[in-house]
C-alpha cells in the first residue's frame, strides 16, 4: 500500500522534482543562471511554447493531437501582420487569432465528419498553413509594423515582461476551462472514452471541434506575440514548435490517449523545456548537442512516469 | 489399447465471485465429432479454452491420447496437436491465406533465411484441396473473404499445424444454411481423416445432424455426456436448463394492466440487424426481452437509444411520434441505457466515479449554464450512493478501480440522475457476482414501482422469468413470441430463442 502511494507520488509530481532538479543542477553550474534577471529571461522564453502548449493540452487529452500549430502560427502571423499595415493594431491580431481559430476548427471538423485521423489531418494543416504562408508572403518577412504593437511581446508591466504574465493569465483562464466548466468535464470524458461519452448525451464532435479550435487560437495567439517580439511577421516562424509543445503536454504527464492530465503539469512540461535551453546555453553547450540533451529528457521523464503506473 | 482422443479428469476453475467449472470429467473418443452444449454461462468457452491453455485449469487432469498432458501456457495447446477456433478469428485482414496460416513460423530457405513464397503457397494450396474447399484461393486478402470462408482458413490453419483434434466455438453462428452445411462436410471429411472434433454449438439441430455424441454442461457442472443416438431434442433442452432456479428472486412487483404506455416501437427495421420489432411499454412495467447471443436484441437498444440509426419504422413516447438520432436526443426523452458492454459504452472508467455519475446529469443538472455547480453535484452523487449502495472509499477514486457490481452500479446511478421515464437494461449482471445481482434486481424492482418502464434485455433465461411481467422472445432479428412469465418456464424461452431450421 505504501508503496503504491509512493509510486502514484512519483507519477503525479515526479515532474515537479525533475524540474527542481534542473534548477538546482544549473545554479550549481553557472552562477548566472538563478538569478531574477535570467529567471524573467527563461519565463519570457518559454511563453511562446508555453501558449502552444495550452491548446494542445486540450487536444491531447481530447485524445487528438495536433501537428499543425507551428504553420498556423507562422500563417497567422504574417496575416496578422499584413492586416495590420493598413487595418490597425486591434484589426490585424483580431485577423491573427480568428484565422488561428478557423483553422483549428477546420481541422477539427474533417476529424469528426470526414473521420481522417487527427494525425494525418493536422499533418495535412501542417503542409497547407506553412505553404499559405509562403504564398500570402511570397516568402519574405512582413514589416513596417504599428510601434505601440511592440508591447504584446517585448512590453513590461512593472520589471515582469508582458508575455509571462499573458501566459499566466492564460494558465490560470485554461485551468479554469477545464476544472470548472462543463465543457472541461466534456473535453476529459471525451478523450478517456468517446463511445461512453457520446451514450452519455455529450456531443462528441462539438468537442472535439472546439478543442481543435481551441488550439488554433493559441497558435494564431503565439503568431501575434511573435510578431510582435521581431518586429516583424516571419514566413519561417514556428517551425517545428509542434514537437516542442508536444513534448511540453507529455512531460507534465498527459495521457497521449486522452482523458487523464493535468495542465500545471503542461506548465511544469513547458518550464523544464526553457530551462534546458538556457541553462545548456549558459554552459556553452552547443546547440547540436542541445537537441540530444531534449531528447533524452524526455526519454527520462516518460520512462519514470510510465514505471509510476504499474 | 486406448481410442481416446481428450479426456478432462475433474477440471474445475473458478472466478472472481463465480465457480466456472466444478469438476467436469468427459471423454472424447478418437476421430468423433463430440459436441459441448449448455447454456451462456454454462462454462463451454471456458473448458475449451482450458484445453488448449489458454486458460490455466485450477485443478484437474487433461489427457491427450491417454498420456496426461502439461497444459499450461496457450502454445501448450498446440504442441499437444490441439487448436481451438474461436467465434472471433485470429486471421490478420490485410495478409492473404497463405500468409495466415504460415504466421509466426514462416518457412525459409537457404543460409539467409528468406521466407520461402512458394513453398509456403504450395503447402497451402494441398491444404485447401485435401478439404475440397469452396472457392479459396490461397492468395486471397483475409479482409475479403466471407465469414464461412475466414472459417475454412481457420481449420486449414489447425491442420497445418498438424492438430489431431479441432475445438470450434460456435462456428455456425454466423453462417447460412448453406455456408452451414458446407462446413458440416469439412468437418466429415476431418472424421474421415482420423481429426476429432469438439463442437460448440446453441443449435440444438446441428448437433443431431453433425455429432456421434453430447456432452450437456450446467453452471459448470457436467450434466450427462451421450450418444446422439440414445437423446432427443427435448431430453438436450430440458437438461440444458435444468429445473432449479440458482438464487431466489425478490417478489414480483405488481404491475396495473391499464397503467399509460410510455414507450411505442412500431415496426423498426434495420438492415442486416432486426426486422418489424414492435412492442409497447407501460409504467411501472418490467418487459423482458429474451434472446441468445446474436439475437437482434442488444442492436435493438442501441437503435432506440439513437446509437444506430433506423432503416424504418417509428418510435413514440408518451403517445408523440420521436425522431431519436443521437443519444443526446434519447436523453431529453427520457430515456437511459445501461449498455451491455460497460466498459466500452457505460464508463469512462480513467476517470472519477464522481465524473462518471453527473456525466449524463451535468447538461441539464448540474452545470449552471457553463459553471459546474460542485455542491450539487456531490449531492446528487451521494444520493446515487445512498439508493444503490454503491462501494468506494473516495469519490475521487477512478472507477476502473471499483468491483464489477460496483461499477454497474455507477451506470445505473449515472442514469438515475437524469430522471429517466425508461430504462432500458441490457444484460445488467452479466460479469458481476451473485451478490450483486439480487441488489441489481432489487433496484430494478423498486425503480418499476415509482414508475419507470424498464427493458430488461437479458440471455439468462431465469432472471427474465424472475424479474419480467412479460417477456418478448427475439431470434434472428425478429420477435418470435410473447410469454407470461408466471406460466412459462426457461424451455419455452429456448424453444423459440433458438434458431429454427427453416429456409
Amino acid at each position: 500500500m505504501k508503496n503504491l502511494q509512493f509510486k502514484e507520488m512519483i507519477r503525479r509530481y515526479g515532474i515537479l522534482i525533475g524540474l527542481i532538479g534542473l534548477i538546482t543542477g544549473f545554479s550549481v553550474l553557472s552562477e548566472r543562471f538563478f538569478t531574477i534577471s535570467n529567471m524573467l529571461i527563461v519565463m519570457r522564453q518559454t511563453s511562446i511554447v508555453a501558449f502552444l502548449a495550452v491548446g494542445m493540452s486540450f487536444v491531447i487529452l481530447g485524445a487528438g493531437i495536433d501537428l499543425s500549430v507551428g504553420s498556423v502560427l507562422a500563417f497567422s502571423g504574417v496575416v496578422g501582420a499584413g492586416v495590420m499595415q493598413n487595418g490597425g493594431i486591434f484589426f490585424g491580431i483580431l485577423a491573427g487569432l480568428a484565422l488561428g481559430t478557423a483553422l483549428g476548427a477546420f481541422s477539427g471538423i474533417v476529424i469528426t465528419k470526414l473521420k481522417v485521423p487527427a494525425f494525418i489531418a493536422t499533418l495535412a494543416m501542417m503542409a497547407i498553413a506553412r505553404g499559405g504562408t509562403l504564398v500570402y508572403t511570397d516568402g519574405r518577412p512582413i514589416t513596417g509594423l504599428p510601434s505601440s504593437f511592440a508591447f504584446l511581446g517585448r512590453g513590461y508591466i512593472g520589471n515582469v515582461p508582458f508575455p509571462i504574465i499573458l501566459m499566466l493569465i492564460i494558465f490560470i483562464l485554461a485551468y479554469i476551462i477545464l476544472k470548472f466548466t462543463r465543457f472541461g468535464r466534456y473535453v476529459y470524458a471525451t478523450g478517456g472514452n468517446i463511445n461512453a461519452a457520446r451514450a452519455s448525451g455529450i456531443k462528441v464532435d462539438k468537442v472535439i471541434i472546439s478543442t481543435f479550435a481551441i488550439s488554433g487560437f493559441f497558435s494564431g495567439l503565439t503568431g501575434m506575440v511573435l510578431a510582435s517580439r521581431l518586429n516583424s511577421a516571419q514566413p519561417t516562424a514556428g517551425m517545428g514548435y509542434e514537437l516542442d509543445a508536444i513534448a511540453a503536454v507529455v512531460l507534465g504527464g498527459t495521457s497521449l490517449f486522452g482523458g487523464e492530465g493535468e495542465l500545471w503539469g503542461t506548465l511544469v512540461g513547458a518550464l523544464i523545456m526553457g530551462i534546458l535551453n538556457n541553462g545548456l546555453n549558459m554552459l556553452n553547450v552547443s546547440s547540436f548537442y542541445q537537441q540530444v540533451a531534449k531528447g533524452i529528457v524526455i526519454l527520462i521523464a516518460i520512462t519514470v512516469a510510465q514505471s509510476g503506473k504499474k | 489399447m486406448n481410442d481416446l482422443a481428450l479426456e478432462f479428469v475433474n477440471v474445475s476453475k473458478s472466478f472472481p465471485g463465480v465457480q466456472a467449472l466444478k469438476d467436469v470429467s468427459i471423454q472424447i473418443k478418437k476421430a468423433d465429432v463430440h459436441a459441448i452444449v449448455g447454456e451462456n454461462g454454462a462454462g463451454k468457452s471456458t473448458l475449451m479454452k482450458i484445453a488448449v491453455g489458454e486458460l490455466l485449469r485450477d485443478t484437474g487432469i487433461i489427457k491427450v491420447f491417454g498420456q496426461e498432458a502439461q497444459i499450461n501456457s496457450p502454445s501448450d495447446g498446440y504442441n499437444y496437436g490441439i487448436s481451438l477456433i474461436h467465434q472471433e478469428f485470429s486471421l490478420v485482414p490485410t495478409l492473404d491465406v497463405a500468409q495466415n496460416i504460415f504466421l509466426g513460423r514462416e518457412l525459409t530457405r537457404g543460409h539467409l533465411s528468406f521466407m520461402d513464397g512458394n513453398l509456403m503457397y504450395k503447402q497451402t494450396e494441398e491444404i485447401l484441396d485435401s478439404l475440397k474447399m469452396f472457392h479459396l484461393d490461397s492468395h486471397l486478402k483475409i479482409r475479403d473473404l466471407a465469414v464461412a470462408q475466414k472459417q475454412v482458413v481457420e481449420i486449414a490453419k489447425a491442420l497445418s499445424l498438424n492438430s489431431k483434434i479441432i475445438i470450434m466455438d460456435e462456428p455456425t453462428a454466423a453462417l447460412t444454411l448453406e455456408e452451414t452445411s458446407r462446413l458440416f462436410d469439412v468437418v466429415r471429411g476431418l472424421k474421415a481423416n482420423g481429426v476429432t472434433t469438439l463442437f460448440i454449438s446453441h443449435r440444438i439441430e446441428e448437433i443431431f445432424e453433425i455429432a456421434d455424441k453430447v456432452s450437456i454442461l450446467r453452471d459448470g457442472e457436467l450434466i450427462l455426456t451421450k450418444s446422439v443416438a440414445q437423446i432427443d431434442r427435448n431430453q438436450v433442452i430440458n437438461n440444458m436448463v435444468g429445473r432449479s432456479l440458482d438464487f431466489i428472486f425478490p417478489p414480483r412487483v405488481k404491475h396495473k394492466k391499464e397503467s399509460k404506455v410510455v414507450l411505442e416501437v412500431k415496426k423498426i427495421n434495420k438492415e442486416r440487424q432486426f426486422s418489424d420489432v414492435s412492442f409497447q411499454l407501460k409504467e411501472g412495467e418490467i418487459l423482458g426481452l429474451a434472446g441468445l447471443v446474436g439475437s437482434g436484441l442488444s442492436e435493438v437498444a442501441m437503435a432506440i437509444f439513437g446509437l444506430n440509426q433506423l432503416d424504418t419504422g417509428e418510435i413514440y413516447i408518451e403517445g408523440k411520434k420521436v425522431e431519436i438520432n443521437s443519444p443526446f436526443k434519447a436523453i431529453e426523452y427520457g430515456l437511459a441505457l445501461l449498455p451491455e458492454d460497460r466498459r466500452e459504452l457505460g464508463l469512462v472508467i480513467v476517470r472519477s466515479v464522481l465524473e462518471n455519475l453527473t456525466l449524463p446529469a451535468l447538461y441539464r443538472d448540474v452545470a449552471r449554464k457553463y459553471f459546474i455547480d460542485f455542491k450539487r453535484e456531490i449531492l446528487l452523487a451521494r444520493e446515487a450512493q445512498k439508493e444503490l449502495s454503491i462501494r468506494f472509499t473516495s469519490f475521487s477514486q477512478k472507477a476502473e478501480s471499483l468491483s464489477g457490481g460496483n461499477q454497474q452500479k455507477v451506470v445505473v446511478g449515472k442514469w438515475l440522475l437524469t430522471r429517466p421515464k425508461i430504462l432500458i437494461m441490457n444484460e445488467p449482471t452479466r460479469g458481476i457476482d451473485v451478490g450483486a445481482k439480487l441488489e441489481i434486481y432489487k433496484i430494478v424492482n423498486t425503480l418499476a414501482q415509482r414508475g419507470m418502464g424498464i427493458i430488461f434485455i437479458s440471455s439468462e433465461f431465469s432472471e427474465i422469468l424472475g424479474i419480467s411481467h412479460r417477456v418478448l422472445v427475439m431470434s434472428e432479428g425478429r420477435i418470435t413470441t410473447e410469454l407470461d412469465p408466471e406460466n412459462s418456464t426457461e424451455k419455452d424461452i429456448l424453444k423459440f430463442a433458438i434458431r429454427k431450421k427453416v429456409s
